[in-house]
């Protein structure tokens, strides 16, 4: 009885696919603090300290801003509780220039991101 | 015939199934690279592939409620389905003055299309107070008569004897539907629960007039809105058509063969 049951294709359909959201649940909670990490590096390629990090999230129509942050000593931006699936990141210098508006995606709604490529800034033209 | 020599129609065969997969394919491969339809030259394989658009859709737009929605609407009208038709094809295969009209006049009502009953469809489920709910979402489709012909097919395949034997037995008339009838129309049944599950989840045009809030709309009505907010979404709007597709598909695939079968039976004899 148990036997065909659990060798039933619903049974095996149905439960791998509770399994699999289960788990990918289990992950998000544990991962959806919001994070975003990354680096700003002048023109020269050397980090930049001092330089103005503004996030804006993308929806249908618009990008809204969110947050702004300023880099650290080392060229690095830190945001925190940032809930954006998709949002545009521009760091900016005085005197130093600004960088390319970056789009970056999430897979899920505050999941935690080290972003592997700097913001390069670039002098204004 | 050996098998040296259906090595040729097999080839045909996977040939057309891949033709006709194509657009299934085109549709996946759209959702996973966002590459307008348009673009020229065409690539068959997929660049670049990423999952963010099924994100776009997940949380653009209220996917989970239009989702709750189809689901419960479609679990009402299969639910209805194969209770309404399974009692309808019973009566019909007893015997009873005028039922050749009853058939008759259920045929014809086949060649009605739906466009043509849309308005007192509307009246009566206003009338019961049902407008822009769930309950009224499923009212339309809680019978067809598609549906009630395959039961029928199914149950005049069941040898008359066995339901003598049942009356004899002192089984009621809905003991032996429930006891004899539908265990031996499993195919039927599968038919049943695919036609009026995919029926109801990709319906259109009632819940377009029956519900006038977002709360209540249903993933069809839901990707029409989803279109009307933007243009450049191609990428998130084909992966909203393989989120729409995929339950239908999957349920096919679960019942192919009694889908089949029970779409085949009764069209034969002995």
């Amino acid at each position: 009885m148990w036997r065909r049951l659990l060798g039933n294709r619903y049974t095996i359909v149905f439960g791998l696919a509770a399994a699999g959201a289960a788990a990918w649940n289990l992950y998000v909670v544990r991962h959806d603090q919001g994070l975003v990490e990354g680096r700003v590096l002048d023109a020269g390629g050397r980090p930049a300290a001092g330089a103005t990090v503004a996030l804006y999230e993308r929806t249908l129509t618009t990008l809204e801003p969110r947050a702004t942050v300023e880099t650290d000593g080392e060229g690095r931006f830190h945001f925190a509780g940032q809930p954006a699936h998709h949002f545009v990141l521009e760091a900016k210098k005085p005197g130093g220039g600004q960088s390319p508006r970056t789009t970056v995606r999430r897979y899920f709604r505050g999941q935690n991101l080290v972003l592997a490529e700097p913001l390069r800034l670039a002098p204004a033209r | 015939m050996r098998p040296s020599r259906t090595w040729p129609i097999h080839l045909a065969l996977g040939v057309v199934a891949a033709v006709m997969l194509v657009p299934f394919y085109w549709v996946l491969k759209t959702s996973v690279t966002g590459e307008n339809i348009f673009a020229y030259p065409p690539s068959l394989w997929p660049r670049h592939p990423h999952l963010y658009y099924f994100v776009d859709v997940w949380y653009y737009i209220p996917f989970v409620r239009f989702l709750l929605n189809s689901v419960v609407v479609s679990a009402i009208v299969v639910a209805a389905n194969l209770a309404f038709n399974a009692l309808a094809a019973y009566a019909l295969t007893q015997p009873f003055a005028g039922k050749r009209g009853v058939i008759l006049v259920l045929l014809s009502s086949m060649m009605i299309p739906f466009q043509a009953t849309i308005v007192p469809a509307y009246l009566i489920t206003k009338d019961l107070g049902l407008l822009n709910s769930r309950l009224g979402l499923a009212l339309p489709l809680c019978s067809t008569i598609v549906n009630i012909f395959v039961f029928k097919g199914s149950f005049d395949a069941v040898p008359r004897s066995l339901i003598d034997a049942a009356r004899i037995d002192g089984l009621r008339e809905w003991q032996i539907l429930w006891h004899v009838m539908l265990p031996l129309s499993t195919s039927a049944v599968a038919t049943n629960v695919i036609l009026s599950f995919i029926w109801s989840w990709n319906n259109f045009l009632w819940p377009l007039i029956a519900i006038r809030g977002e709360e209540m709309q249903t993933l069809p009505l839901g990707l029409s809105t989803f279109l009307s907010y933007l243009e450049n979404t191609t990428g998130a709007l084909y992966a909203f058509c393989v989120l729409v597709l995929a339950p239908g598909i999957a349920l096919f695939l679960l019942e192919q063969k009694r889908f089949v079968e029970g779409l085949t039976s009764g069209a034969t004899k002995g």
